[in-house]
């Protein structure tokens, strides 16, 4: 049973027990938000953003600011709050988070808050790593070979090996909390494999994600806003080209049927503005997959009213009166969108569905929103965000207070 | 009926552009109807994705509605009722899990015989011939699954007599069975089939591992399946044609493009190196920005018409290879018609997402067409 270590070392093709001896389970554990896993993931950023390569990769520019200390603290003070008077928090122990293929980084923001919990950890990535990986693991190589963060240099793997039902047993037998990320099946996977009967998981399981529009208040600002309101969206849905849990796919526009129609024109029209801008265009498999989703979703019995032309320089509309019927765990990504015109917020709740993680939206109200969301039950969504910030990392992540999971309490009274 | 009476009377690439288009156009009209009113999916498609209503035939090729071969794997696209189907064909599973299903009816069934009979004994004459299928006869054991490469096994050993299969269960060459059977027929013209990728495997590289020679120099090979693999090991056609022409001594190798969801019309290469469609189908190149037609001599996604398939809706699709038209009635071996050239694959997405083991079957497959 061989692994590939990549952080702290990059160690191809090692046994698994040098890799993760009996004695790194057994290490002493940090104390949470000690200033070593502060000051640690606050160079981590600082070496990111020093890299002039990082501005390819919005995303990962993003991941570097919420690293740095002062977003920490305040993530700290925050959780502090939450805290009962009687209670202490302590480490839960030893996490093994197996982390997406593709969504590059994201992972790195639970690992930062199960390190900042005082936790041991071993990341499993997978075995093609995408060029923003590779990029941060080497920065992450960088600032754990220097030799202010022994420990944290101890008690922290990234390793990678091939799907290995075995090696899998062997971490997960040894873990107190799992952070199963990749979806579904991944989760399944992972789930079925041993544990101890106090193990606890985190499960990202597949979702998917909506944007919503006041078409009266979308229709009156003016050119200037308009841009920007693209810029926003194509960032929520074209940063994991459509392919993160948290990336737009339908688009609901409300108001009546002739406001409806002047923004959809007008919004797909600036996106489209916007995709020029940033000279984003298909690649051929994204344009066949696009024509395949299409295809496949109106011969699977999907109803739509109206379809843009299929364009690799525009964005993919197909309009819907039910997105319900829509095939999410297909979606092919890479801009394609739903549409739906409806009357008012009201009638979005009963098309929520149980995997919908996010709603972005624009010129709705707060108080709305929130009398909207105490009326969905158990139906749907975890976040409900301004557009623009679907993809932001929140401490509470599908309906998990992260910082919760990764600890555990001693009241004392 | 009436329709398909006189198709397989003449030559196989008699028609010129005009005559073709003016035979298949109505004929491709018919079939979309067809299909439009038997196959529930594929009325949807025709729904929601064109306007076909008013249409008394079609002005072009480019505008008889097409989809993804895709969704052959997806969907329940048949036009017949499960009683009047005799054969159910399917993709071979490779790496993907979902596999095509072609369902045939008795008269599809015969059209894509009697298209293949024409095409292939245009290349070598209407006398059966002994035959050596480079393959094993095992994978008609499970008759259960009724798989691309057996049924083209079948489909081509019409086409020969004696049949003999050089390789085992076990995929080893039997070499003395087949030097017995060359010497047995040298002074006749023999006639070989297999896969491209499991000749190049099992039996030019047992050849040249062992050191062998074999005079089959009056031998016509038939071979078609993809070039997928090959291409990853850098063999292109002509290290193919060139290193069996040495180890075998074949002189006369065609190859073939075709695919399960349009058995029978399948396009063969000629002696210049090209494809070509018969008068029973044609080929279009789709740009992938607009889907619009593309020019002759520009690459893209290759879109294949056949007026064969009755049964399902398989008269026209979009496939995931790249092809170029190379020209029309103007190729140099004198078969009228599109004459083409395949790129290969269209390169598969990487697929980003926060799922990594996303079933992605439906779209771009890595399954490797045969027949």
């Amino acid at each position: 049973m061989n692994v590939t270590s990549i952080a702290p070392f990059y160690l191809p093709d090692i046994p698994l027990q040098n890799a993760c001896p009996g004695q790194f389970f057994s290490q002493s554990l940090g104390r949470p938000f000690n200033d070593q896993a502060i000051s640690f993931l606050h160079k981590l950023s600082r070496h990111l953003l020093a890299h002039s390569e990082i501005n390819k990769y919005p995303e990962l520019v993003a991941l570097a600011f919420w690293l740095r200390k002062s977003n920490i603290n305040k993530i700290y003070r925050d959780f502090q709050k939450i805290l009962g008077e009687n209670e202490i928090v302590s480490p839960r122990g030893v996490a093994f988070h197996v982390s997406p293929s593709n969504v590059d980084g994201i992972f790195i923001y639970s690992w930062a808050l199960s390190l900042l919990s005082g936790n041991i950890n071993i990341i499993r990535v997978s075995q093609n790593l995408s060029e923003q990986q590779n990029f941060l693991f080497s920065a992450l190589q960088t600032i754990m070979q220097s030799n202010d963060h022994h420990d944290i240099k101890k008690s922290n793997i990234v390793l990678t090996y091939p799907h290995d039902a075995e090696i899998s047993s062997f971490f997960t037998e040894r873990s107190d909390i799992r952070i199963l990320w990749g979806g579904d099946e991944t989760v399944q996977l992972f789930r079925s494999l041993p544990s101890q009967p106090t193990t606890k998981d985190i499960s990202f399981a597949d979702k998917s994600s909506h944007c919503i529009i006041d078409s009266k208040t979308y229709n009156s600002v003016n050119l200037e806003k308009a841009n920007e309101i693209a810029r926003l969206f194509y960032n929520d849905a074209y940063w994991f080209s459509q392919m993160a849990c948290s990336s737009p796919r339908t688009v609901y526009f409300v108001g009546n049927v002739d406001e409806c129609r002047v923004s959809s024109e007008r919004f797909w029209r600036n996106l489209a503005e916007e995709l020029q801008r940033r000279e984003t265009v298909d690649t051929m498999p994204n344009a066949m997959n696009k024509f395949i989703f299409l295809h496949r979703s109106v011969c699977e019995g999907l109803a739509i009213s109206s379809h843009s032309s299929l364009n690799y320089n525009k964005p993919t509309v197909v309009r819907v009166s039910d997105a319900h019927h829509v095939n999410m765990e297909t979606h092919c990504g890479g801009g394609f969108f739903f549409e739906t015109f409806l009357e008012d917020l009201s009638q979005l709740g009963p098309l929520v569905q149980p995997k919908d993680q996010t709603l972005s939206y624009f010129g709705f109200d707060k108080r709305n929103l929130r009398n909207f969301a105490s009326k969905l039950g158990k139906r749907g969504l975890h976040r409900i965000v301004p557009i623009g910030q679907s993809l932001d990392f929140s401490t509470t992540w599908d309906g998990y207070v992260l910082l919760t999971e990764l600890t555990q309490r001693i009241s004392i009274l | 009926m009436d329709f398909y009476k006189n198709i397989f009377e003449a030559s196989p690439y008699s028609l010129n552009r005009i005559d073709k288009e003016q035979f298949i156009l109505p004929l491709l009209h018919h079939l979309t109807l067809l299909h439009y009113e038997q196959c529930k999916p594929y009325s949807r498609l025709l729904d929601s994705l064109y306007d076909i209503h008013h249409t008394q035939n079609f002005a072009s090729l480019s505008e008889v509605p097409y989809f993804p071969v895709q969704l052959f794997k997806t969907g329940k696209m048949q036009s017949v009722r499960d009683e009047e189907v005799v054969k159910t064909l399917t993709s071979s599973a490779t790496t993907s899990q979902q596999v095509s299903k072609i369902a045939l009816d008795k008269e599809t069934s015969m059209l894509q015989t009697k298209a293949l009979v024409s095409i292939i004994t245009s290349f070598i004459g209407p006398k059966r011939l002994p035959m050596i299928i480079l393959d094993s006869k095992s994978i008609f054991k499970d008759r259960a699954k009724f798989s691309a490469r057996g049924a083209g096994i079948l489909g081509f050993s019409n086409f020969g007599r004696d049949h003999f299969y050089a390789l085992d269960e076990n995929m080893d060459l039997d070499l003395a069975g087949l030097k017995s059977y060359i010497e047995k027929y040298s002074d006749q013209t023999i006639f070989i089939f297999g896969f491209t990728f499991m000749i190049w495997q099992y039996f030019y590289q047992v050849l040249k591992s062992s050191d062998e020679y074999l005079l089959l120099n009056n031998a016509i090979l038939l071979h078609g399946g993809g070039w997928k693999k090959l291409q990853e090991n850098a063999v292109t056609n002509t290290v193919f044609k060139d290193a069996l022409s040495d180890r075998s001594g074949i002189q006369k190798v065609y190859n073939y493009y075709g695919m399960v969801e349009q058995t029978g019309s399948i396009f063969m290469e000629c002696d210049h190196g090209f494809f070509h469609a018969p008068n029973f189908s044609d080929i279009l190149i789709r740009d992938y920005r607009d889907w619009s037609c593309l020019p002759d001599k520009e690459s893209g996604v290759l879109q294949t018409l056949s007026v064969l398939p009755k049964s399902y809706p398989g008269h026209s699709l979009l496939t995931e290879d790249l092809g170029t038209i190379q020209g029309v009635d103007s190729c140099c071996c004198g078969r009228k018609g599109t004459y083409f050239s395949i790129e290969g694959r269209i390169p598969t997405a990487e697929i980003r997402g926060c799922s990594d083991t996303h079933a992605q079957d439906a779209l771009i497959s890595n399954q490797v067409k045969l027949i």
